[in-house]
């Protein structure tokens, strides 16, 4: 195996004191931009950047990996403990991670989520390691239809008219689109539904909108039952960690079904926080335990959160050999990569071994760092939970405040998120789902560009989704996903009738 | 969008008188007081953005500037969140906007917040190249036998790539159909890399990269330049892929594509109504950074062209790319202002 | 799409047991309905700004706004319309008491002046401010108060002004003491 030999070059690369204090840094710092929404991961690794310039491209890339880990750990504390997602790809872990923390569960909640995060990057990065020249192949067969195929697909698996009320589904799914397409269309290069606003003209951030949504919405809502705050014994006894952490084999389909999903989005590029929430999607309505989702069943927190880490990681793979970044965080690195003057592409691999390789091997380290830092944060959060809930949420308030400025350093997006509070509030008490809509965000502006450069290149045919089998079988699966409760019903008449 | 050799020649003049002119008194009065903001538009890893904190890592390690320096990413819009932000902080001179032409090229096609004469010019800092890639095992081997395939095939069926709409790939791709006389198809995407990636898939046919976006691309041997917008060829470079070099891919001009030249320019801007001397120290310090060596590595390694224009030469540059490319999208119907 | 129906359902009081009723179920299904109804209308007005069709070249830059604001617009309708249907029982289940209402304001409208003072006073000030005024209002004592804002503006100020390098919008007080 060429591979594993220049990993093992990569770790004695890697294994410094002084890398491995990066990392520790690194990490540390990625836990506290993490943890605090609107400064997310992207944000971290900018800060970082000019400390970089003057360090060698190893220690830099070791830098800023691990910070980008830590963020990612630290996002989806906050999502658990306040329902306020610190990352947009720790949305999906609201759903069950909060409901968990409300029935006392936080400790099993947050140590289910650290690990499965944890194997999701392991899995994920064993792949870059031993498949890395395929791959890149691969990633290079995706064009607009496959790139709209990947979409629909994540799209597909977690939207569902199934039951509830379909029309409130429609209304979160079309408001999403909506606010997607506010600002520049580089399809056509015109301003779209900014209504001569200047604080219209960089888009309506999704990150203002999920701090509306589910930070102030949901104080609003805890505000007018009782002053109290719902999660209780948040103290972090070894032994529930230990149980918790003995549970989580138990979960191995959907661990494995996840880290697919995640290495799925990460190659493809669909992005993280369109992979865990492909990943919840998938597990609901595939999970035994599928009833339980979103009142704090622990495999709602397994699935977001180990295919959001593995495709996080798995976005480094095409970002070094192709230049093209997987998340927001990889475009901030790819800028860095630049200027420490190094060029992505295949060759990177073959000319500056020690660079990818001592990556690739600090990315093993940094996450077992990370995810033993991050497990030691707990109690500090616990803390913070003892004061009383009328000093918390106005704390919480400022936090939200400080995040949503800090997103563009714009007055406007206060307001913006002051309205979103009051819109996730009325969402909540009139049943409409709010998920959608937060997917539809992530996943509009992108599906939509696909969608109209996929037609101008076959000049208006659909023909174009179903012209090679790789598109036609994304396109396909799914169609089968999105019609998944029609077939199934059908399935359980034919069965009756038998 | 041409620069004409002797529109520069006269730049430059103009430069050295003015520099010659300038009050000395006037430059020395102020510093700035407080950390200065570089507003960027592009978003991170873009080739604005590494322009910017390419100056920024300069002026940390020469300490060009007593203060620190804040690089904020305000890339929303093609860039126009950045000049729109920029130009609300009206006499605020803690603030540098960096781009490109785009300044005064995304007024005349989208309906934006500032006028090209807005902002205050400071310097150009770098001129950046502009080439036809194709796919590295395509059948042509010129560009004159791709152009001669567009006009034996069904040009519709051939497709070029490029950043966005409307911008400088695009506005590139539609001189090149003047040029040549055929409409092909044009497919914008959302940035250089993408449109990099989607040729070595074999998605498009060709695009119309910066060198510093598709280097990687054709050590690797997935792409590689067929000819350069320049008026002549680029100075001999170590080889690149198969013994060749930029100093062997011919111009476009050589090539029967009546573009002698192409460029697009890195900008420095400062918010509207600073006072002179604010400009002329920034302009002073980005001179400075001009000169280093490592702004020399950086242009060269990244195949850009070093040239320095100051505030008179880059107002005659606006005004002239302004008014030619207004003719331009008055006839592709492009215009909205 | 369930999960987040299935938490704020079992969430006790909404009903508001012993709260005198203010707005009924029936109620506030109607003003969610005019929301979406004005919200489609506005994406419609904007994307008429641009072509709507679908040409060879696929769909126009308004095609997507205009289809999902008429589909926006027609959801309202529909949702109008089921909950008129049902108007009888949704008109007698109450989503919001007087006293919920109350709380509710209570929090919100000094999260709407935080926003308000943000840009004029700096966010430095108006977090101090408002963390004080809170914490004072929730009967915590003096003390309580000025530790909770004060550490508030202290830790965020070192950590976006010299770690984060992300300065905070500042105001007359921090230009007075020349920190502006």
């Amino acid at each position: 195996m060429e591979n594993l030999e220049a990993l093992m070059h990569g770790f004695s690369v890697a294994i410094s004191f002084q890398h491995i204090a990066l990392m520790i840094g690194g990490v540390l710092l990625g836990i506290l931009v993490g943890v605090l929404p609107g400064l997310g991961a992207p944000n971290g690794v900018t800060l970082l950047l000019p400390l970089t310039f003057s360090m060698d491209p190893v220690s830099a890339i070791i830098l800023l990996t691990s910070t980008y880990w830590g963020a990612l750990f630290g996002g989806s504390t906050t999502s658990i403990l306040f329902n306020i997602p610190g990352e947009p790809s720790s949305v999906a872990t609201t759903f069950d991670g909060h409901p968990m923390a409300r029935q006392g569960k936080a400790t099993e909640a947050l140590t289910t989520a650290f690990l499965s995060a944890g194997f999701g990057a392991f899995v994920g990065i064993v792949v870059i390691t031993l498949l890395s020249g395929f791959v890149t192949s691969f990633a290079l067969r995706f064009a607009p239809p496959e790139y709209f195929a990947v979409y629909f697909l994540a799209f597909a698996s977690f939207v569902a008219f199934g039951g509830g009320a379909p029309m409130k589904t429609v209304v979160s799914i079309v408001t999403g689109f909506a606010l997607a397409t506010v600002g520049m269309d580089i399809v056509s290069g015109g301003m779209r539904l900014t209504f001569d606003m200047p604080e219209l003209i960089r888009g309506v951030s999704f990150l203002v909108v999920v701090i509306g949504l589910f930070g102030i919405g949901e104080l609003l809502l805890t505000m007018e039952d009782s002053l109290e705050f719902k999660p209780v014994a948040t103290t972090l006894s070894p032994k529930r960690v230990l149980a918790a952490a003995c549970a989580l084999p138990r979960h191995w389909v959907a661990l494995a079904r996840s880290a697919t999903v995640g290495i799925w989005m990460g190659i493809t590029p669909g992005g993280p926080t369109a992979a865990s929430f492909m990943s919840y999607g998938l597990a609901r309505r595939f999970s035994r335990n599928g009833a339980n989702f979103g009142r704090g069943e622990p495999e709602g927190v397994v699935s977001p959160e180990t295919a959001d880490h593995a495709a996080g990681t798995a976005a480094m793979l095409p970002m070094l050999a192709l230049g093209i970044p997987g998340s927001a965080t990889a475009a901030v690195m790819l800028g860095g990569l630049m200027i420490w003057g190094l060029n992505p592409g295949p060759m990177l691999f073959i000319e500056q071994r020690d660079f990818v390789w001592g990556m690739i091997a600090s990315m093993y380290l940094s996450n077992i760092v990370a995810v033993v830092l991050v497990l030691a944060t707990v109690p500090l959060f616990a803390a913070i939970l003892r004061l009383p809930f009328t000093i918390v949420a106005p704390l919480i308030v400022v936090v939200c405040t400080i995040s949503a400025w800090s997103v563009a350093s714009a007055g406007f997006d206060l307001w913006l998120m002051l309205v979103f509070g009051l819109v996730g509030w009325g969402m909540k008490k009139l049943d409409y789902p709010i998920a959608p809509l937060v997917l539809a965000m992530v996943i509009g502006d992108k599906a939509e560009d696909a969608f109209r450069q996929s037609m101008i290149i076959s000049h208006g045919s659909f023909g174009v989704f179903w012209s090679n089998p790789l598109v036609g079988g994304i396109a396909t699966l799914g169609l089968a996903l999105l019609l998944w409760p029609v077939v199934s019903m059908v399935l359980r008449k034919m069965r009756r009738a038998a | 969008m041409r620069l004409s050799a002797a529109a520069l020649g006269a730049a430059f003049g103009l430069a050295t008188a003015v520099s010659i002119a300038a009050p000395a008194a006037a430059q020395s009065t102020w510093r700035p007081s407080k950390p200065v903001e570089f507003v960027v538009s592009s978003g991170p890893g873009g080739g604005t953005d590494t322009f910017a904190r390419t100056v920024q890592s300069i002026i940390a390690k020469y300490e060009l500037l007593p203060v620190s320096v804040i690089v904020s990413n305000k890339g929303g819009g093609s860039g126009a969140e950045g000049f729109v932000y920029g130009r609300l902080a009206e006499r605020d001179p803690h603030k540098l906007i960096f781009g490109t032409n785009n300044e005064w090229l995304l007024p005349l096609v989208a309906k934006v917040a500032w006028k090209p004469s807005d902002l205050t010019p400071v310097a150009a800092m770098a001129f950046d190249e502009f080439a036809i890639w194709v796919k590295a095992d395509s059948p042509y081997k010129t560009a004159a036998e791709y152009v001669a395939a567009l006009r034996a095939g069904q040009p519709a069926e051939f497709r070029m790539g490029g950043s966005q709409s409307k911008d400088t790939d695009e506005i590139l791709a539609r001189m090149v159909e003047r040029a040549i006389g055929i409409r092909f198809t044009y497919v914008p995407f959302r940035g250089g890399a993408e449109v990099g990636v989607q040729l070595a898939g074999g998605h498009i046919h060709s695009n119309v990269n910066n060198p510093s976006e598709s280097i990687g691309g054709w050590r690797g041997g997935q792409v590689r330049p067929v000819c350069i917008f320049a008026p002549q060829r680029l100075p001999a470079t170590a080889p690149v892929r198969d013994g060749v070099g930029w100093g062997d891919i011919p111009t476009c001009a050589e090539q029967g594509i009546n573009i002698t030249e192409y460029r697009m320019p890195r900008t420095v801007f400062l918010p509207p109504r600073v006072p002179e001397n604010v400009a002329a120290y920034y302009a002073e310090v980005m001179k400075k950074v001009f000169d280093t060596p490592e702004w020399k590595e950086f242009t060269e390694r990244t195949l850009q062209t070093a040239r320095f224009l100051g505030a008179e030469e880059m107002r005659a540059l606006m005004t002239k790319e302004e008014a030619a490319s207004r003719a331009l999208f008055q006839d592709l119907g492009w215009l909205v202002n | 799409m369930t999960q987040e129906s299935g938490t704020s359902q079992a969430g006790p009081g909404h009903a508001g047991g012993g709260d005198a009723p203010l707005l009924s179920r029936l109620a506030l299904e109607l003003i969610g309905a005019l929301v979406v109804l004005g919200f489609g209308a506005t994406v419609i007005w904007g994307a008429l700004e641009h072509d709507i069709g679908w040409g060879d070249d696929g769909p126009q830059p308004g095609t997507l706004p205009f289809w999902l604001g008429v589909i926006a617009m027609l959801a309202a309708v529909a949702i109008a319309v089921q909950a008129l249907r049902k108007s009888e029982a949704l008109g007698a289940q109450i989503v919001l008491g007087r006293t919920a209402a109350k709380q509710t304001a209570a929090f919100l409208l000094p999260i709407a002046a935080l926003v308000a003072l943000t840009v004029p006073l700096g966010l430095y000030l108006a977090m101090g401010i408002y963390l004080f005024g809170m914490v004072m209002w929730h009967g915590h004592g003096l003390k309580a108060a000025i530790v909770t804002a004060v550490a508030a503006i202290v830790f965020n100020w070192v950590a976006f002004e010299y770690w984060f390098l992300l300065p905070l919008p500042k105001g007359p007080i921090e230009a007075l003491l020349g920190l502006g």
